[in-house]
């Protein structure tokens, strides 16, 4: 027996009914974005060790922190612990997923900054070509860490986030499929993750050299750049510019170094920036893992020292 | 006109409290005729919607209409007889196509077949919906100088050209069906209207977001030496394409429904045809049964001894009207081929799947030539396809290992959906004879609301056949 469509039966009732199944569509959305995606409960967990860590730094001696901020390069670059141990440098590793964009990555590192604490911006140059600087992922990262104005640092306020806050039919199937299949719900486990919130993994696979760099600023990060300086300059925080390090083949390591140059020349205009010997481009395949800029543990504690080193001869922070 | 942005949304909703706020006033201290004013209103708001698109398709859209009505005027004031109006269609026509074949094809005449290699057509971008409405416009020239309709008037005229829900993509409608309707429309809160309209909206929203768009979200990136893969690109494609169109067509009506207007439904599940001319039957309706009216039948239809090139001829212009491109004369060119072996005297009885299989082959097959745009790569990926010797076990390991990775998992998974839709609409087609009926049921709205919010992408895509 077949039924009656609905629009015979209860014409009257439909729109409430659409009202409650989208309703009841967002409050799903909400916490499948926020508290079960499984990607999201890992950088919630990384967000909470690298607070951690600065508040730790905080309490053993109230003296300013050097705050590295930046996507996943910065989270598998810099060896916070090692800095504090060996170099007797005060580094905060605040490098989470660098698909929160920009503007996210930033506030939550100023979230935590206070006066006289230097911000060594290291977003990644793809990013900051990209005219996007607000993401869903970080729209959905400033809810689930409790922090929606991260999102507002610079003064404006954010756009419309209902729509971010749902997870796609790529996430779900990513799920449903990762559970079906047996394999890991994250390509990342927190058990690989140190005290001071630096990243790790075994994973080689999937490395492949860069061939080039993005060579200016979009419209909207050189926005955002200033924005940063402003808001540093009153919250008396010291901002500086350095790249992550990229992996890139013989071939091309000149060409990406050229760009990456004009890059730094870029972002020269806006706030200091550190130049590296290289500009960050080594063609050494052993010192990365699973992306051209996720570092090994043994060269994000070379990059780390280099830097400490740079920081301190040409701009004096300890 | 995009149904699926939020913008358009606020646009309609700013624009019908505007209407109803001056309707109060102007009520009260004009006290216009009520139908005149809706009418009016209905369509100024038609004229604002198109200019918030853009400004170039808003002038065009009234260059088109505008002439079209002059022309009929003068036609139907100098001229009485009935057998000499219809040669004035000789000098109307080509004027109505002019921007269309300027805007569209332009580009492709210059560059491709007069050798020309202009950049000035290049860049030239096409006013949205000069397709749909030109050939709207066409069939209501023909019609009110053929069958010797009075011309109505001007408002009327611009409404029946200008009604915003189906002017960017259809359906083309006909004056008989839809001028009626809207001299007699008025602005009113039709709860019961509104209710269909609303499953609908909500059909055609899942079609539009949860399914096309996220298939637009898998490029076709795949190894073109893989027939297996070659052939899931141009699944993906066809059923990114149905659901696209479909999705908006499902909208307009829904758009319309709620307005006390009834458009005509544009697809009745084509992916459920047993042969190729139920395919057609049920595919993008308004605009073949427009090329069987205005086309096919003016050359003689089925009545002559040359009706297989009367069908080419149609499937060619069919192909060329999606876009100017080698690809879609192809496209066109092979569907009027495969019509015509089934339209062959010798017929061979296929059991049902075997007939259902065959049909979507040719159908699949042929969405290659829509979306391949690169000449050269069309016929080496058909000959990839045709050729037995292609479908090796090599290939077959790369296409499950394709499957397995994380973009496979996220490209079944929608298929997945893709093939409990198709199964309702049979459902709905064999039981109810109806199709989309089960699609619109009360627990189909839940559950495709529900679908549509957690599934749609982020990014919002445009509809394709704005393009055309």
């Amino acid at each position: 027996m077949v039924r009656a469509s609905f629009s015979d039966r209860h014409p009257a009732g439909m729109i409430t009914i659409a009202c409650i199944a989208v309703l009841g569509a967002m409050i799903f959305s909400y916490y499948q974005t926020t508290q079960w995606n499984p990607e999201m409960r890992f950088w919630k967990a990384a967000a909470a060790a690298k607070s951690e860590w600065i508040e730790s730094l905080r309490k053993s001696e109230d003296v300013p922190v050097i705050i590295c901020l930046g996507g996943s390069a910065t989270g598998f670059g810099i060896d916070a612990e090692y800095a504090d141990r060996e170099l007797g440098c005060r580094l905060a590793n605040f490098g989470l997923h660098a698909g929160m964009g920009a503007d996210a990555l930033t506030g939550f590192a100023l979230s935590k900054a206070k006066k006289g604490d230097t911000l060594l911006v290291m977003l990644e140059p793809e990013l900051l070509a990209d005219s996007e600087m607000e993401t869903a992922l970080g729209v959905q990262f400033s809810h689930a860490i409790g922090q929606r104005e991260i999102l507002n640092w610079d003064g404006a306020t954010s756009g419309f986030h209902l729509a971010n806050l749902r997870p796609g039919a790529s996430n779900i199937f990513g799920v449903i499929g990762k559970k079906l299949m047996g394999r890991p719900m994250y390509r990342y486990q927190l058990r690989d993750m140190r005290e001071s919130g630096l990243l790790t993994t075994p994973v080689t696979s999937g490395l492949v050299a860069r061939s080039s760099s993005p060579n200016s600023l979009s419209e909207s990060a050189k926005k955002l750049l200033k924005d940063l300086v402003s808001v540093a300059r009153e919250r008396k925080l010291n901002v500086i510019y350095g790249l992550p390090w990229v992996y890139s083949d013989e071939e091309n390591a000149n060409l990406v170094r050229k760009d990456r140059l004009k890059f730094l020349n870029d972002v020269e205009k806006i706030m200091p920036v550190i130049y590296e010997d290289d500009f960050g481009v080594s063609t050494e395949k052993i010192n990365f893992r699973d992306s051209p800029q996720h570092l090994s543990e043994t060269a994000a504690r070379t990059r780390t020292e280099r830097l400490v080193k740079l920081l301190q001869e040409k701009f004096a922070v300890r | 006109m995009n149904f699926a942005d939020i913008r358009f949304w606020g646009i309609l909703a700013v624009s019908l409290l505007a209407i109803l706020m001056i309707r109060v006033v102007a009520v009260k201290v004009i006290r216009p005729d009520p139908g005149h004013y809706d009418r009016a209103a209905l369509a100024i708001m038609g004229l604002v919607l198109l200019g918030c698109v853009s400004l170039l398709s808003l002038g065009i859209f009234a260059a088109v209409s505008v002439t079209t009505y002059l022309g009929l005027h003068f036609i139907l004031k100098i001229d009485s007889s009935l057998k000499r109006r219809g040669r004035w269609l000789w000098l109307l026509i080509p004027l109505q196509l002019s921007p269309l074949l300027f805007y569209k094809y332009g580009g492709f005449l210059g560059n491709e077949i007069l050798g020309l290699k202009s950049h000035s057509f290049t860049n030239v971008i096409i006013p949205v919906g000069i397709s749909f409405y030109t050939f709207q416009l066409i069939s209501f020239a023909v019609d009110t100088l053929k069958r010797s309709h009075p011309l109505p008037s001007p408002l009327n005229t611009l409404n029946f050209a200008g009604f915003f829900p189906q002017i960017v993509a259809g359906p083309i409608e006909r004056r008989e069906a839809l001028l009626p309707q809207l001299e007699k429309f008025r602005f009113c809160w039709d709860k019961k209207a509104i209710e269909i309209g609303l499953t609908w909206m909500i059909l055609g929203l899942f079609f539009k977001r949860c399914l096309a768009d996220n298939l637009a979200l898998m490029p076709l990136v795949h190894s073109g030496t893989n027939p297996f893969l070659v052939w899931l690109d141009t699944v993906m494609f066809g059923f990114r394409i149905y659901f696209d169109f479909c999705g908006y067509s499902l909208m307009a009506l829904g758009v319309a429904y709620c307005l006390g207007i009834k458009l005509t439904l544009n697809f009745r599940s084509p992916y459920c045809s047993l042969n190729i001319a139920d395919f057609w039957r049920r595919w993008h309706v308004t605009l073949s049964t427009w090329f069987r009216d205005y086309v096919y039948f003016p050359l003689g239809g089925s009545r002559v001894g040359f009706w297989a090139a009367n069908l080419l001829i149609v499937f060619v212009i069919s192909g060329i009207w999606h876009g100017a491109g080698w690809n879609f004369l192809i496209w066109g060119g092979l569907h009027g081929l495969f019509l015509l072996v089934y339209r062959l005297p010798v017929k061979v009885s296929l059991p049902r799947v075997a007939a259902f299989l065959l049909t979507h082959v040719c159908v699949f097959l042929a969405w290659l030539c829509f979306y391949e745009t690169d000449t050269g790569e069309l016929f080496r990926k058909l000959g990839l396809l045709l050729n037995p010797a292609s479908y090796d076990t090599f290939a077959l390991r790369a296409f499950f290992s394709a499957c397995l990775s994380p973009n496979g998992l996220d490209i079944f998974g929608i298929l997945g959906m893709i093939a409990c839709v198709i199964s309702l609409e049979m459902w709905s087609l064999r039981k109810r004879g109806e199709p989309y009926r089960f699609l619109r049921t009360r627990g189909a709205a839940v559950i495709l609301i529900f679908l549509t919010v957690v599934l749609s992408p982020i990014s919002n895509n445009d509809f394709i056949y704005f393009a055309f």
